[in-house]
């Protein structure tokens, strides 16, 4: 029976659960963090296959640290700090192949623009599943078109919900280079919006 | 008593373009008290700056509906299956770690003793057949527990 006590836990206790050898810890860190880490990798990445490779990597340091991990930072600081150097250690080994989904034609989607405008007045009517499926593909194809830097700082300030400081920790870089990217991001998300708004007309 | 009053910040007055470069960070909530009243300042008095935001806000908007890359169905099973082999040889590392640290001393004793390398002695032996049977033990109950 799992121990449902685990899920109360916060990160740094489940850290000392895990060095502790209770595998029922790891198990709630996988839940926990899975696709948040795979999603980290994959901004890295573009690949989704390379993805699941440094992320299973990333669990699997975290297990072997477990005994010498001590909570100075945060437990996602640390977890993340893990994953990009591995990410740019990956990178570093040459060209990744990216994702086919990136390489498709952009073809007919009447239906974009609407679903791009609906989905940035908050207001505006739910989806419907099918507008949900199209829309996670329109996101993904103008988060994958930004530039490595401007792709990988914005996930984090929008699907990590991470504050700038600790974005700038991670990635080794100062709060001023984050703030550049973050602002040159939207810029070009921008221009590829519309590009891709024009592709459906 | 009285309650204590909450003092706002007076703005500032900032060019349009000081508000464009501050409203990225305004979306996000990273600006400093001060920073935030004068940008919230201008934008209520400027139509353009206004409509900037609404932009960024919009964009935000849109990336936050991203769902993220979720893992395939084999992507759990495959580490925890990494991790539970690691984990069993993290657990017999102690034992084989023991069993070469007597071998070492019981060397180490026979050279004072003697002044010649030693002849595999009665305690190493004794620290071997420990370290086995307690191997023996913990394989056994690992897998008396799946």
């Amino acid at each position: 029976m799992p121990d449902e006590r685990l899920k109360t836990f916060g990160d740094e206790q489940l850290m000392k659960e895990l060095a502790a050898g209770n595998h029922e810890a790891f198990e709630e860190l996988l839940r926990r963090y899975e696709t948040q880490v795979i999603t980290f990798c994959y901004a890295f990445m573009r690949n989704r296959d390379s993805a699941e490779d440094l992320a299973q990597e990333t669990f699997l340091r975290v297990f072997r640290n477990a005994a010498r991990y001590m909570p100075v930072a945060k437990f996602t600081t640390w977890l993340y700090k893990i994953a990009t150097n591995l990410c740019i250690n990956e990178s570093k080994k040459g060209q990744i192949r990216h994702s086919r989904s990136l390489d498709e034609p952009a073809g007919s989607d009447p239906d974009g623009t609407r679903i791009i405008e609906r989905l940035a007045n908050k207001g505006d009517a739910p989806l419907t599943e099918a507008e949900k499926h199209e829309a996670q593909t329109l996101i993904e194809r103008a988060i994958a078109h930004l530039p490595d830097d401007q792709r990988t700082t914005l996930v984090m300030v929008e699907y990590h919900h991470m504050p700038y400081q600790e974005i700038a920790e991670i990635l080794g870089v100062t709060v001023s280079a984050i703030k550049m990217r973050v602002k040159r991001a939207r810029e070009t998300l921008r221009e590829t919006l519309k590009i891709l708004q024009a592709e459906s007309k | 008593m009285s309650e204590p009053s909450i003092t706002r910040s007076a703005p500032k007055e900032i060019t349009c373009e000081q508000c464009r470069d501050l409203l990225s960070e305004y979306v996000d909530h990273e600006l400093s008290d001060q920073e935030k009243v004068d940008v919230e300042h201008h934008v209520a008095t400027c139509i353009k700056c206004a409509s900037e935001s609404t932009r960024l806000v919009g964009i935000k908007n849109i990336v936050q509906n991203w769902e993220g890359v979720k893992g395939s169905s084999k992507f759990r099973e495959a580490v925890l299956e990494q991790y539970i082999s690691e984990s069993r040889m993290m657990a017999s590392k102690p034992f084989t770690d023991a069993a070469a640290a007597a071998r070492a001393e019981s060397q180490r004793q026979q050279e004072q003793e003697t002044g010649k390398p030693p002849a595999a002695s009665t305690a190493f032996w004794i620290a071997v057949v420990v370290a086995l049977i307690a191997t023996v033990a913990l394989v056994a109950f690992l897998f008396a527990g799946e």
